[in-house]
């Protein structure tokens, strides 16, 4: 439910995901005790806030708050919550009066305005995440300007200048410290051949098994000896059964009413998208033959005024009606106004009609695509699916963008944007096709607790599934790129060894909760791959033969947020002070062990294509700003406790 | 003379017995001729026959060698007075010591340098495990102060009333024998929040009810006793006549009980901090330490298991309360405890 | 009073004692501040004060706390504990699949606890006060004193990482039926067992001296009988009484043990649900297991009452 308020910073999948449950989910509610050498005359006194039950984050507070303490200006404590009660407390508008520093983690994604928006950006205080109720007028111009604009739009380089703008921007004011970035690093068997990772949790083992936007595809080969450094296509063998180790229990397999990383997972291997992307962020079409952008026009959300209507708004701000409120008149306040302007699907139909609208991209479905029960695609399906997007738990990041979805004819769909948006070409499409038979199913209900498993068009039929333990699937037989063959995907230009599909027969997905126990189960042969180890085995598991720790720079990221309104933390020299004491480089060597990165910028290697002209000069640039220098803080610090006069 | 002991030491709790049922088991031995007399010579006899039990006197130094070094292990001052300047823990139990000194690591192995070694921060063991029993130690206590104070009065006041207000007070009582004392203490510490006096709190709530029984069985046997009888006639006032005269004769047992439930109450506040509840993390509370250590057991493919890291915390709880429990043996045995009726229904927390 | 009048009234005491569980059991998750429903708004701040009312409804979270107790307690009586709110399971379904696990390592646990007490017990009583007694009195003084959970982590360290006799835990496939489970069980039973045993062992060797030093143990050792028959049939018979009756209560020692043991060994359990229940505040849950083991222990208690009753004739019912 948390991402459902984020209105940006999506990642491919339209997920995003605090990341919260780091482990074991080890216990503990609220519980506060001073640092043990508090001594109660230090001049600034400041309690650090965390959630419990990730051990690594606790420890990364820890750390920090040792460091803040050792300059004797502070007097550190440091309180933790149990993950659903801190979520609660920090997404709750008041919490930014507090004057507490909190820290969170956040999944970000190949759009680089997810590592400063969901954060900064003034509408998302009480959402997700600005916490502290960060708001800088200045700050949300350039972030509004660094994607939404047309220059934008058609100009990336001009995009790239932009947010080397923002970045800067943010050094200065330093509103919160991004400590590190996560190293994704599953762990897999020596059995699996050819395996490499996707930035992404969710799309870890989906597009592991089969991607030939990147010539991606991995089988499992069990012979002793034969291990996957010697191994090339041309080994390649098919069938046998793939056993997953999930950290979690598949909430739910119903895509539009379920948010967490494990269902995604889960359901990636039955559903796709109309595009889909490569390790790099690259889109190609996928269920869509072809598409473009077919026109832009410089629309701003106001300008739909004339088609909006008008619905009664209560005290606690809920609108009186049932429909998708795809736009809310900017100048209107559900929680102030009686009455709201809104644009629901009706209306943005009759907009589109009039030719209002920010974008409109047109795509050419493939012909030829079968469902699990037989359908073939038509843009009926998606319109359709659009539809049951509609109010979901997902409709928030769904229809900040999307506009409307419009059939052309049975294998052309229209879709369009709302405003101008540098970001379109990914956010449009990012929905999972849905089949006509379960196209109007109620919300929660295309799961097998609920008596109907899903369907799609993906690689792998649904088998079974037993509540918390496992998840079965088999290959889909009649799967559109092996009856069509990969050769007929216009943009694939791999080696013509390169199978049509993905090789593994079958798929075991078990829930196995305890970080632990999933190790023991890889070691014990019972499972081929997992993921969310503690990152104090990864290097046992790196230097063995019998496995492989296949790791690249995620999208997800740590970071602690200053209480900017609240005295002396109002003041940018006292945030500046703490962000030279956090100490990046041991939080990520002892904390981590070195299976993460520090963030010496705000921008991570995944996002450096679209959000920096320079990744090498924006890191000389803005690293001082962020490297551990406790005599640069204590100045700052002297500085400010003589000026405050404390 | 049989030597009976105690079936309940440390965790264990036995619930049920029914004091009426063990003392008619059990006729009243020669008590009276004990305490009848000046209850003085009794403590000191019992004290001669105490200097006399090398277990419990060895018990009685473990205790006190860990009290000693948690109070000398850091300076203690109040309100910025110093009144404690010792300091014989190498280093400060939460400092992180690679942020200073790079060479250490987390969870090097013991050394000269870190005797016990350091533990998944990076921290000095040792200095932990030293300062660890202020919490612990303090805890176990002061826990056992309030405890038993309330369930003096309590049992006494059930115990002297008699009739319907003994019927409801110990109904009471059986439903706290009803929850398995660390389930409740459990329960409690989650919906309070951890921390020092949250964990006293819980432990004592959930603790006082074995003394209200113990007391109110002594009481019971106590008050229909001639001195007590005639100082009732004498129009002595109730409340006089019940902690002048009854209560002091009920201590012996209770003493006993005592000891041995500090014991319990470390152990059960450590269980919680291993369960993750309790103390903050980080601190370096016995318990909260081995909580960390719990992920180090399942390493990767080779990987050796720190295991000073656990091993070290959870030899200090078991020192401290195998220490308390020799003691409790051995006030058992010196002042006859057992033949008050302490030996079958005591204990429990 | 005759025993059967004597079991009556017991049970007829005990359905105080079963209300009192009940309404403490109830006060202590409601009576602090933040319910489950109060995070979901928390975590959903779209949620309209409707909304919210309606699951509070839902759940029975509304009107005065007395109501709600009312409410809670009618539909415990038909056996309808409500359900887990993060899942939509059944409360009652949850803990029926827990309940067997539990079962299985508590009776491990008192079955070891049992085999080394009474024979440790027999063996330190007749030789009370020579090397072996003061060795075994040692084992079981330390057996009481060891903090369970460290235990467990100790026996993982040897008898995983040293002897590499068992894997850390157990295969998370295997159901709990199966034969191979027993070996999985040693190190979790014997954990849980450790502390029974040493209690009964203790209780044992104490029985057992008394009854030694009885008049009619010396009239059979002067009538010539051997030892041997003398302590086995004649000792042990009435030592037994005090053990059999200490066993019944540990129930609540073992119910306390597998909260931390099962979480030790990542057991699932009730103990283990438990511990996630708190976590992530499932009143239902928590309330309803808590009911669950204060019920068992009531009933353990009344059984060694009766057990006690019925083994000692000396006993006068009232």
């Amino acid at each position: 439910m948390v991402q459902k308020h984020n209105q940006s910073g999506r990642n491919v999948n339209r997920r995003q995901v605090l990341q919260g449950v780091g482990g074991a989910g080890v216990i503990a509610v609220a519980g506060c005790l001073g640092n043990g050498n508090g001594d109660g005359d230090a001049p600034f006194e400041v309690q650090l806030e965390v959630n419990a039950d990730n051990d690594d984050r606790v420890q990364m507070v820890e750390l920090i708050a040792e460091s803040m303490e050792q300059t004797g200006y502070f007097d550190t404590s440091i309180e933790t919550y149990e993950w659903n009660t801190y979520v609660g407390r920090v997404l709750d508008t008041e919490y930014a009066e507090n004057g507490h520093i909190a820290a969170i983690g956040l999944s970000g994604t190949f759009n680089p305005e997810s590592f400063a928006d969901a954060l900064h950006q003034s509408d998302n205080h009480g959402q997700c995440c600005n916490l502290q109720g960060i708001s800088d007028d200045e700050l949300d111009d350039l972030l509004e300007g660094a994607r939404f604009d047309m220059d934008v739009v058609e100009d990336s380089e001009l995009r790239a200048e932009r947010y080397d703008e923002i970045w800067q921007h943010l050094a200065e004011n330093r509103y919160s410290s991004i400590t590190h970035f996560d190293l994704l690093a599953p762990v897999i068997s020596a059995d699996l051949h050819g395996y490499s990772t996707y930035p992404f949790t969710e799309g870890l083992f989906d597009y592991g098994l089969y991607a030939p936007q990147d010539e991606q595809v991995s089988w499992l080969d069990r012979d002793e000896g034969s291990h996957p450094d010697d191994t090339d296509l041309g080994d390649l063998e098919e069938g046998g059964m793939l056993t997953i180790g999930a950290g979690a229990n598949v909430d739910s397999f119903d895509v539009p009413y379920s948010n967490d990383t494990t269902s995604t997972m889960a359901q990636e291997f039955i559903f796709e998208q109309l595009v889909t992307s490569d390790a790099d962020g690259n889109l190609y079409p996928w269920l869509a033959e072809d598409y473009e952008l077919v026109e832009m026009q410089d629309i701003e959300r106001e300008d739909y005024e004339d088609y909006m209507i008008s619905v009664d708004a209560d005290e606690d701000g809920v609108l009186g009606t049932d429909e998708q409120v795809i736009i809310q008149h900017p100048d209107d306040n559900p929680f102030t106004d009686d009455e709201v302007r809104v644009l629901t699907p009706d209306e943005a139909a009759d907009a589109v009609d009039d030719g209002t609208f920010g974008m409109q991209f047109q795509y050419e479905l493939r012909e030829g695509v079968e469902f699990h029960n037989g359908e073939e695609l038509s843009a009926e399906h998606v319109v359709a699916t659009y539809e049951r997007y509609e109010n979901s738990d997902l409709s928030a990041q769904t229809f900040d963008s999307v506009l409307h979805a419009e059939e052309v004819d049975e294998y052309t769909v229209n879709l369009y944007a709302q405003v101008p948006d540098a970001e379109a070409e990914r956010e449009l499409p990012g929905v999972y096709i849905h089949s006509l038979e379960q196209a109007d199913l109620e919300g929660g209900d295309m799961d097998p607790r609920q008596g109907n498993d899903p369907v799609g068009t993906g690689p792998y039929e649904f088998d079974e599934f037993v509540d918390e333990q496992y998840a079965e699937y088999t290959k889909f037989d009649d799967y559109w790129v092996e009856q069509q063959g990969v050769d007929s995907i216009d943009w694939y230009d791999g080696p013509a060894e390169f199978p049509d599909g993905p090789v593994v027969e079958e798929i075991e997905f078990e829930i196995i909760p305890d970080d632990a126990t999933r190790s023991g189960a890889l070691q014990n042969e019972e499972i081929d791959a997992t993921f969310g180890l503690a990152s104090g085995t990864l290097d046992e598991f790196d230097q063995s033969d019998e496995f492989l720790v296949e790791a690249v720079e995620a999208g997800s990221y740590d970071y602690i947020q200053y209480p900017v309104n609240v005295e002396p933390w109002d003041d940018s020299r006292l945030r500046e002070a703490v962000n030279h004491l956090v100490p990046r480089e041991q939080i990520t060597e002892n904390v981590f062990n070195g299976w993460a990165v520090p963030a010496w910028t705000d921008v991570p290697a995944l996002a450096e294509e679209l959000g920096t002209v320079d990744p090498d000069a924006l890191e000389e640039q803005i690293r001082p700003y962020n490297e551990y220098d406790p005599e640069r803080a204590e100045e700052l610090l002297e500085e400010v406790v003589d000026d405050y006069d404390l | 003379m049989t030597r009976k002991i105690s079936a309940e030491r440390g965790r264990i709790q036995i619930t049920g017995f029914d004091p009426e049922q063990v003392e008619q088991r059990e006729p009243l031995s020669d008590w009276t001729e004990d305490s009848g007399g000046e209850t003085e010579s009794r403590w000191q006899r019992g004290w001669h026959r105490f200097k006399r039990n090398r277990t419990a006197l060895i018990g009685l130094t473990v205790v006190a060698l860990l009290s000693l070094l948690a109070i000398f292990s850091r300076p203690i001052s109040v309100m910025g007075v110093p009144i404690q300047p010792f300091s014989l823990a190498p280093y400060d139990p939460t400092e992180i010591l690679y942020l200073q000194d790079p060479t250490v690591g987390v969870y090097d192995p013991p050394s000269m340098q870190n005797l016990m070694g350091t533990d998944g921060s990076g921290r000095d063991l040792f200095s932990r495990i030293l300062y660890g029993g202020r919490y612990s130690i303090s805890i176990g206590f002061v826990v056992v102060a309030i405890t038993a104070a309330f369930g003096t009065i309590y049992g006494a006041i059930s115990g002297y009333y008699g009739g319907w207000i003994d019927e409801i007070m110990m109904r009471f009582v059986d439903t706290i024998f009803a929850f398995p004392f660390l389930v409740m203490a459990l329960i409690i510490v989650a919906m309070l929040g951890g921390g020092y006096w949250q964990l006293v709190l819980a432990f004592s709530l959930v603790g006082w009810a074995s003394y209200a029984r113990l007391i109110r069985g002594e009481v019971l046997k106590i008050k229909e006793n001639e001195y007590v009888m005639a100082a009732k006639a004498l129009g002595a006032r109730d409340k006089s006549v019940i902690f002048r005269h009854i209560v002091p004769n009920a201590m012996p047992p209770l003493l006993v009980v005592a000891s041995l439930n500090i014991g319990t109450v470390v152990i059960g506040v450590a269980a919680l901090g291993f369960l993750g509840l309790g103390m903050p993390p980080g601190t370096a509370e016995w318990g909260t330490m081995l909580d960390q250590t719990r992920e180090t057991l399942i390493q990767g493919p080779d990987g050796a298991i720190p295991w000073w890291a656990t091993v070290f915390p959870g030899l200090a709880i078991f020192m401290f309360v195998m220490a308390m429990n020799m003691i409790g043996d051995g006030i058992n045995d010196a002042l006859d405890a057992q033949e008050t009726g302490a030996g079958q229904q005591g204990g429990g927390a | 009073m005759s025993l059967r009048r004597f079991i009556l009234k017991r049970f007829i005491s005990i359905i105080p004692i079963l209300f009192g569980v009940s309404v403490i059991t109830f006060a202590l998750v409601h009576l602090t501040p933040g319910d489950p429903i109060d995070q979901m708004v928390g975590l959903n701040p779209d949620m309209s004060p409707s909304e919210e009312a309606q699951l509070r409804a839902r759940y029975g979270l509304d009107g005065p706390i007395w109501h709600q107790y009312m409410t809670w307690m009618e539909n415990v009586l038909t056996g309808d504990f409500g359900e887990v709110i993060s899942s939509g399971r059944d409360v009652s379904e949850v803990i029926m699949t827990r309940l067997p696990e539990t079962i299985a390592l508590g009776l491990f646990g008192w079955v070891f606890g049992l085999i080394i007490a009474i024979p440790t017990g027999i063996y330190a009583a007749v030789n009370k006060d020579q090397l072996g007694d003061t060795v075994s009195r040692f084992l079981a003084l330390s057996g009481i004193s060891i903090p369970n959970f460290w235990l467990g982590l100790m026996l993982i360290l040897i008898g995983s990482m040293w002897l590499g006799w068992w894997p850390v835990l157990a295969p998370s496939r295997l159901p709990l039926y199966h034969p191979e489970m027993l070996w999985y069980l040693v190190l979790p039973g014997i954990t849980i067992g450790t502390a029974s045993a040493a209690a009964m062992m203790r209780v044992m060797r104490t029985s057992m001296a008394e009854e030694l030093n009885k008049e009619y143990v010396t009239a059979a050792r002067a009538k010539g009988l051997p030892e041997r028959q003398v302590v086995l049939k004649h000792v042990l018979r009435n030592s037994l009484i005090s053990v059999v009756t200490l066993a019944a209560t540990l129930t609540a020692s073992i119910i306390s043990g597998s909260v931390v043991v099962e979480f030790v060994f990542n057991w699932p359990g009730l103990g283990m649900e438990l511990v996630n229940a708190i976590e992530q505040r499932e009143i239902n849950l928590i309330m309803a297991i808590t009911l669950f083991v204060g019920v068992i222990i009531i009933i353990a208690n009344l059984v060694a009452d009766i057990l006690y009753a019925a083994l000692d004739p000396r006993i006068r019912y009232d």
